[in-house]
C-alpha cells in the first residue's frame, strides 16, 4: 500500500544529490520554496485523529478528498441513529489506517515536492 | 491546455499553507457544529431515555433520599407553615395520588427557602414545595395545578433526565477537555443543578399538559394553572428568584392551557 522506509530513504538521497547539484541561486531558490512546502508528520498524525479523522487531507492539499470526508461525516452525523453510524465507522477504517502510516505517507508527499521542485529548478 | 492551467493553479492554491490551514479551521468549525447540534437533538436524547430504561427506580430512589436531606445546604430550611396547614397540603398531595393511581413512592416535603415561591421534582417521585408558594397561591385549584405540573414532571421522568443530561455533559467535558471542574457537574453539586434546573420548553410543556389533562378529564376548568401562573407572574416581580425562572414565557403558557381548554 506505501513504499518501504528504505525505498522513501533512497529516493530521498537521490533528490538531495540533485539538489546539490543545482547552482547557487537555484539551489537557494529550492530551499526557500521547499521549507514553506514540507510538512510534518506529527501534526499529519494530530490531524488524521483530531475531530473524528479527515483534517490531514488539507494539511497534504487534498481538497477533494478532505471535502469528501467532511460531506460523508456531516452525513453520517446527520443520521447516526439511523444507520449514520455506519458511515462515521467507514470513515474511521478509511483514514486510521494513515495515522499508523502517517511517517511514511508524509515522507512520500515531502519526495513528490522536492522532485517537482528540482525538476523546475533544473529545467 | 486551459483545463490543464486551471489543474496547476488549483493545485498551487491547494499547496499553499494559508489555504490548508483555512480549509482545516472551517472544517473544525463546521464538525464541531454539526457535533453540538447533533448531540443536543438526538445523541444526548436518545442516550438519557437508553439509561433511564435499564436504570432500577430504586437506584433514582435513593438518589431523591439523598438530595431531600442534603436540601439543607442549598437554603432549604424546615417548614414553618402551620401543623393545620401542613396536613391540608398533605391531604391535597395524598388525595391527588390515589386520583392519578400513583404508588407511594411519591411523596411530598414542606420547606421554607428564604421566602421563596418554589416547587421542585427531585428524581425518585420525590416533590418539595415551599412554604412560600403554598401562602401565594393558598390552599385551592391553583397550588393543586402546581403539584400536579410537577407530577407531570416526575411521572415524565423529566427530573431523572435533567440529572443524567448533566452527568453526561460533564463526563464529555471530562473526556473532551481533560477539564476535572467539569466532574462538579456530573457529582458534586446535583442538588444545585436540579434547583438552579431549566427543563426544555418541551418539558414544561407536557408537565403543563399533564396538568391541564387531570381537569379536563374531569370536566373541570383546567384555568386552575392559569390561576397560579398569575399569581406567582405577580410575586415574581417582588422576588428574583420564582418558580417562573425556570419556565417558558407565562404567555405562551396560558394561551396553550386556554386553547387546550376550548
Amino acid at each position: 500500500m506505501f513504499e518501504s522506509t528504505e525505498a522513501l530513504k533512497l529516493e530521498s538521497d537521490a533528490l538531495r544529490r540533485r539538489v546539490t547539484a543545482l547552482p547557487g541561486e537555484s539551489r537557494r531558490a529550492y530551499y526557500a520554496e521547499e521549507a514553506k512546502l514540507i510538512k510534518d508528520p506529527d501534526t499529519y498524525a494530530v490531524l488524521n485523529y483530531f475531530f473524528v479523522f479527515g483534517l490531514h487531507h488539507f494539511y497534504l492539499g487534498k481538497f477533494f478528498t478532505g471535502l469528501i470526508c467532511l460531506i460523508l461525516y456531516i452525513l453520517g452525523m446527520v443520521t447516526f441513529l439511523v444507520g449514520g453510524w455506519i458511515i462515521i465507522l467507514l470513515l474511521a477504517l478509511f483514514d486510521l489506517p494513515q495515522l499508523f502510516f502517517s511517517q511514511r505517507i508524509v515522507h512520500r508527499h515531502n519526495n513528490q515536492i522536492a522532485r517537482r521542485l528540482v525538476e523546475k529548478y533544473e529545467n | 491546455m486551459l483545463r490543464s492551467t486551471k489543474t496547476s493553479r488549483w493545485q498551487a492554491a491547494t499547496e499553499q499553507p494559508v489555504f490548508q490551514w483555512s480549509a482545516i479551521a472551517v472544517t473544525v468549525i463546521v464538525r464541531v457544529a454539526v457535533l453540538l447540534w447533533q448531540l443536543e437533538a438526538s445523541l444526548l436524547p436518545a442516550a438519557v431515555d437508553q439509561i433511564i430504561e435499564e436504570t432500577p427506580p430504586e437506584l433514582f430512589d435513593e438518589i431523591g433520599e439523598e438530595l431531600v436531606k442534603d436540601l439543607a445546604s442549598s437554603g432549604f430550611t424546615p417548614t414553618e407553615l402551620s401543623e393545620r396547614e401542613q396536613a391540608e397540603v398533605h391531604a391535597l398531595f395524598e388525595k391527588l395520588r390515589k386520583e392519578l393511581g400513583l404508588d407511594e413512592r411519591y411523596s411530598l416535603h414542606l420547606y421554607e427557602w428564604d421566602g421563596e415561591a418554589n416547587a421542585l421534582a427531585l428524581p425518585g417521585a420525590h416533590i418539595v414545595v415551599t412554604d412560600a408558594l403554598v401562602q401565594r397561591l393558598g390552599m385551592g385549584e391553583p397550588l393543586k395545578a402546581v403539584l400536579l405540573h410537577e407530577i407531570g414532571h416526575t411521572t415524565h421522568q423529566h427530573v431523572e433526565a435533567a440529572l443524567l443530561r448533566s452527568s453526561l455533559l460533564g463526563l464529555g467535558g471530562l473526556l473532551l477537555i481533560g477539564d476535572v471542574s467539569y466532574l462538579s457537574l456530573a457529582a458534586v453539586s446535583v442538588s444545585t443543578v436540579l434547583i438552579e434546573r431549566s427543563f426544555s420548553r418541551e418539558q414544561e410543556l407536557e408537565a403543563d399538559a399533564f396538568a391541564t389533562g387531570y381537569f379536563l378529564a374531569r370536566h373541570r376548568d383546567p384555568g386552575a394553572l392559569v390561576d397560579a401562573l398569575q399569581k406567582l407572574g405577580d410575586s415574581s416581580e417582588v422576588n428574583g428568584h420564582s418558580w417562573l425562572d425556570t419556565h417558558p414565557s407565562t404567555k405562551d403558557r396560558m394561551r396553550l392551557i386556554q386553547e387546550a381548554a376550548l
